[in-house]
């Protein structure tokens, strides 16, 4: 890979540094604003809006692992069994993974403000950050309950809708100035990734 | 004084700080392990009294950690009812059998069933009392534990050091990220604002507001602790050398034959289908001042 040690230094700081922000505000979120029928929900997921640009700006170290970390913890202090806790985390691996495949597969630049092409970057950010991050990451989260903890049908529908809605909310209304006022300076900064590693 | 390190430990003079950082690392994983070998009510309360006992031996005043515990005790109870109202368990006393029918998600109606009987009633006191054993532990942990401490006894049990550090990494920026939160919002109110005044769309917008400063933080600690790191010669991979030695001693033996010990009898417990409430019940039935045993234990089993 040809990667320095102080370049994977860095590299487990910002995983470390993201996963603890993250899973403060996960558990935030879920206390203050809790879908009913399921613990660990929140309509209003605030870590979604950290971690999906952080998976643009840092690859995989920002986004992905930080939120299989923060989720995996808020599982276990939700009352889900640990096997259960690590697999459904993966609805947020898959959060932060969509958005930053496709921006580093078609090339596209994060940041909204000062991008060659504008369109693109926030063509790209809408269709594969803020709406098909959210739909794919609540179908997981929300029927896996289903399936393996046995949700009825009519909750893991609610639980769906709840988190698919309130991370759109979220990545819209929150992620969206982040990602266009914050992506130039973070840019121009040592610490932006521009792969996945 | 207390002195702080990832955000809850608290510098006392008692039996369980004294006790090697892998020993209690050993007691807290192995007791919240048990609540998922125990399926009875009663053998889970018994872990939530171990937990708090724990608590009591380590001197631990929880009254510095309000916030933290009020926090922990809505997260708690948003668990509870999460539990009561999407399980779906049958028992002879039917409390609710309702469907709601709801059209607040994109003008279609959704059909949610609730259904609470008595054992819907005991399952999530189940799982409430799991979660809250596991808490009171975290926290016991936490707070007799520093965080060099834990570096070294999760190096004990050879977990890669790389895992270590993000681990590390992970917690001290959950309290930071605290601070830098209260930090950003006290220079708000400083200048004019009021996060207590307006309805609650205005408020939300201006803790929204915090959000970039914080982010712009967060790189701030990412590049600082990247340099200090790298200046200091801090590496990854490679032999290391410890300055610190965590020797076991007689009570660290005892503690962790106890452990041992208390994991052996809930896993055999398990794998027999022995409750801790018909131990008790057998117990109970043979002390004789009970002439016979306790009658909400029979009722229990």
């Amino acid at each position: 890979m040809g990667l320095q040690p102080h370049e994977w230094l860095m590299r487990l700081i910002i995983a470390g540094v993201v996963s603890g922000v993250c899973t403060v505000l996960a558990i935030f979120a879920v206390i203050t604003v809790p879908v009913p029928v399921a613990p660990g929900v929140s309509a209003f997921y605030i870590a979604a809006a950290v971690y999906v640009p952080f998976a643009l700006w840092f690859g995989i170290w920002g986004g992905p692992i930080a939120g299989w970390v923060s989720c995996f913890i808020l599982g276990i202090y939700s009352g889900f069994p640990l096997w259960f806790s690590a697999l459904w985390a993966v609805a947020d691996i898959i959060e932060g993974a969509v958005p930053l495949i496709a921006f580093r597969t078609f090339r596209a630049d994060p940041d909204l403000r000062e991008s060659e092409n504008k369109g693109k970057s926030w063509a790209m950010y809408f269709i594969f950050g803020v709406f098909l991050a959210s739909l794919l990451s609540a179908l997981w989260g929300g029927y896996t309950l289903a399936w393996f903890l046995g949700l009825p049908p009519a909750a893991a529908n609610i639980v769906f809708l709840g988190w698919f809605l309130g991370d759109i909310i979220v990545l819209t209304v929150i992620a969206t100035p982040m990602l266009y006022f914050l992506t130039t300076p973070i840019k121009r900064s040592q610490i932006y990734i521009e792969g996945y590693i | 004084m207390s002195s702080r390190s990832f955000f809850l430990y608290i510098s006392k003079d008692s039996f369980m700080h004294k006790l090697n950082p892998l020993t209690k690392l050993a007691l807290v994983l192995v007791i919240s392990l048990v609540p998922y070998l125990i399926e009875d009510l009663l053998g889970r309360l018994v872990i939530v009294l171990i937990g708090i006992f724990l608590l009591g031996v380590s001197k631990v005043q929880l009254g510095v950690m309000k916030k933290f515990l009020v926090g922990l005790v809505l997260m708690l109870n948003t668990i509870f009812l999460g539990f009561l109202l999407f399980s779906h368990i049958e028992g002879t006393i039917i409390l609710v059998d309702t469907t709601v029918i709801s059209t607040v998600f994109l003008l279609w109606p959704i059909e949610w069933a609730i259904f609470i009987t008595e054992n819907t009633i005991i399952h999530s006191i189940k799982i409430y009392l799991r979660v809250l054993a596991m808490s009171i532990l975290t926290i016991f942990f936490f707070t007799t534990t520093k965080d060099r401490d834990i570096i070294y006894s999760l190096r004990l049990l050879k977990i890669p050091y790389s895992l270590i550090f993000v681990l590390v990494v992970t917690l001290r920026s959950m309290s930071m990220f605290v601070d830098d939160f209260f930090t950003i919002r006290d220079a708000n109110i400083c200048k004019g604002v009021d996060f207590n005044r307006g309805n609650p769309i205005s408020r939300i917008k201006k803790y929204i507001s915090l959000i970039n400063p914080l982010v712009m933080f967060l790189i701030k600690r990412i590049e600082e602790m990247t340099f200090a790191a790298t200046s200091k010669g801090y590496i990854i991979k490679g032999q290391r050398s410890y300055y610190w030695t965590y020797p076991f001693k007689k009570p660290d033996y005892f503690i962790l034959v106890l452990v041992v010990s208390l994991f052996g009898i809930f896993f055999f417990g398990f794998l027999f289908d022995i409750t801790v409430t018909q131990v008790l019940l057998i117990v109970s039935e043979r002390v004789s001042w009970l002439n016979g045993g306790i009658p909400w234990l029979k009722k229990l089993s």
